[in-house]
């Protein structure tokens, strides 16, 4: 008998005996085409025995093993689970949506911590972000937001299709248009026209209108810096 | 890679689909045709202790085994039973 036994984390423990029942239901379902009778697993109880461990951290398992006294019970039930159901109690991520796993800047153990309290996506955290803070749990939401932001950023980076210059109000408007210029909501571009910080009269995705200052020439060649946002900063070049 | 894992299942266990789907492999239908009598099983508990292996491969695999007691006169070390309880039913055809 082997001897190296190594202790388990209930989730995996699920998770195997989950698929594992999975390729039970696909040799049912072959088995139903040449059957007039299947049967399938409604549900399935198991009481394991077991000696449970806890590293400060995890709760890990060990299964007893023979010889072994004053194991303790886990009792496990899982039931079969409908499609309606799965829907019901499933949330559909939606299109603008990132799922947490997918920011390459967030460690583990912040994924993980967040994963425990069911933050699964950016949605998420935005949403329970000021109930969190007051929990105090010990993760550095303001740091968060910003490699969120930053890893939204990156999936849409700004795209620069068309600089116009437009005249309105005695004004001189410098139009920048393309996509996912002004993604964020509390970030209010800021654009220099040769050094010279220049009004924002108009912010969106596709538009960002700038006032030329009263007192900037144009000369033939003009420098125009915006930042769409901490992480998306564009030069142009503009010939007059 | 799957049947590598498996393999380090104890050979007197068998994998946990093996085991359910031998478990549900029922005819499931009596039937007297002189009296012209059918019977059908609907539903079906089973609660048994089973033998249990659970491993841990070094990538983080996990690999379940299982059986019925392979053991039951008692030695001085008996292995270690756990408890299942399965609830089998009849597939209706939804069509």
């Amino acid at each position: 008998m082997r001897s190296n036994n190594q202790s388990w984390k209930l989730e995996t423990f699920i998770d195997t005996l989950t698929v594992e029942l999975d390729k039970v239901r696909e040799t049912l379902a072959v088995k139903a085409l040449n059957k007039p009778l299947t049967y399938s697993v409604k549900d399935v109880e198991l009481e394991l025995q077991i000696f449970p461990e806890f590293d400060g951290d995890d709760i890990r398992f060990l299964t007893a093993k023979p010889g072994q006294q004053g194991a303790s019970k886990v009792s496990l039930q899982l039931g079969s689970i409908t499609d309606r159901q799965v829907r019901e109690t499933s949330k559909a991520p939606s299109a603008n949506d990132i799922s947490i796993e997918e920011v390459e800047d967030i460690d583990q153990e912040t994924k993980k911590e967040l994963r425990k309290i069911g933050i699964t996506s950016v949605g998420d955290l935005k949403k329970t972000e000021p109930i969190l803070k007051k929990t105090g749990k010990p993760i550095n939401y303001n740091k968060l937001a910003n490699l969120i932001n930053r890893s939204r950023r990156d999936q849409h980076a700004p795209r620069i299709q068309k600089v116009s210059l437009s005249q309105a109000n005695n004004n001189r408007l410098l139009d920048i248009r393309g996509e996912y210029l002004a993604l964020s909501s509390d970030f209010t571009p800021v654009v220099k026209i040769n050094n010279k910080e220049a009004q924002v009269l108009e912010a969106s995705e596709e538009l960002v209108r700038v006032i030329i200052p009263q007192d900037q020439t144009l000369s033939q060649a003009n420098e125009v810096m915006i930042a769409f946002d901490p992480y998306a900063l564009y030069t142009l070049n503009l010939k007059n | 890679m799957e049947k590598e894992f498996y393999q380090l299942i104890d050979e007197a266990l068998a994998p946990v689909s093996g085991f359910f789907s031998d478990m549900i492999d029922i005819a499931g239908e009596l039937r007297d045709e002189e009296q012209g009598l059918s019977l059908y099983l609907e539903n079906m508990s089973i609660s048994t202790p089973i033998e249990m292996d659970v491993i841990m491969t070094e990538s983080g695999e996990m690999v379940l085994g299982s059986a019925p007691p392979t053991q039951t006169v008692e030695t001085s070390f008996m292995p270690v039973f756990h408890q299942l309880k399965v609830n089998i039913s009849l597939e209706k055809d939804e069509k």
